[in-house]
């Protein structure tokens, strides 16, 4: 089964490179205490299904509850590095790996990756800065002997 | 000596066993028994030997997860007769975890010392997740850390 999480208004989170995402998520658990795999990644939700660009995965205790749905809370993170790159719009998944069917969720448009500023960009700016200065220079009157 | 044939004695059904032909996959959860069957020829003066099996993962060397001994009487022969022994091995998930592929071997000891060892069957026994149920997995947080 594949639950959609859709929102209103989801909130957006803008990341850099070398920033850390945390993702949180909650469910109700009823088996035997046992050891799984949280699995979490960011990517890019499309007509062929989730395109994970950075994944990761945790393992997870959950706890003895034969009788009735224990609520569980999990957070993992997810550490942005290069290999996804600027835009905006990438959405999460998070599930279970070991119960996929049953706990496969998407979030989409819900991260946008900002670039960090490029060499080209100071360039310019210095560029700019010493034209203006170099044509006041050639504007301003200046003292003749 | 060689592992003639596999049964699982199921947690869930006292007193059935299901029989595998070698080659199979015996799949396998918490609580269960593996039964490892042996054939050999003895010919010799009577002893009380080990006869000790195991499942476990072959890297370098046999990591064995679980494993079981229990003596046999063997009668003096003096030529080759061929004998069948069988030992049992619990499965105890917090000891063998779930997932695919694990390895057994059994082999015949007297006192601490190995005196014949089968061959490794690879990839002869899965052991299986316990049931487990979720309800409303969801992703309720995503934020940078």
């Amino acid at each position: 089964m594949l639950y959609m999480i859709s929102l209103q208004a989801p909130q957006v989170v803008e990341l850099s490179v070398g920033d850390t995402l945390r993702l949180a998520v909650t469910f109700g658990y009823r088996g035997h205490t046992q050891r799984l795999t949280l699995y979490a990644a960011v990517g890019n939700l499309g007509f062929f299904g989730f395109d994970e660009i950075i994944a990761v995965q945790k393992p997870v205790d959950l706890p003895e509850s034969l009788d009735s749905f224990t609520t569980c809370e999990q957070s993992i993170d997810i550490a942005i590095t290069d290999a996804i790159s600027p835009r905006t719009g990438y959405s999460l998944m998070a599930k279970i790996k070991e119960y996929q069917s049953q706990t496969e969720v998407r979030v989409s448009d819900v991260v946008n990756i900002i670039g960090a500023p490029s060499m080209w960009s100071g360039i310019t700016s210095v560029m700019v800065v010493s034209m203006m200065m170099a044509m006041m220079g050639q504007v301003m009157p200046t003292e003749q002997g | 000596m060689k592992i003639q044939a596999l049964q699982v004695l199921p947690a869930q059904y006292p007193g059935y066993a299901l029989f595998y032909t070698l080659g199979t996959v015996v799949e396998v959860k918490n609580g269960d028994t593996v039964r490892i069957t042996v054939g050999y020829s003895y010919r010799g003066p009577a002893k009380t030997l080990t006869l000790y099996g195991a499942i476990g993962v072959q890297a370098v060397w046999f990591d064995e997860k679980v494993n079981n001994g229990k003596q046999i009487s063997i009668p003096a022969s003096p030529s080759w007769v061929a004998r069948s022994d069988y030992v049992d091995v619990a499965i105890d998930t917090t000891k063998i975890g779930a997932g695919t592929g694990y390895e057994l071997y059994a082999k015949m000891m007297e006192g601490n010392s190995d005196l014949v060892i089968s061959p490794i069957v690879y990839d002869a026994i899965n052991v299986l997740s316990e049931a487990a149920e979720f309800q409303n997995f969801q992703v309720t947080s995503w934020a940078k850390a």
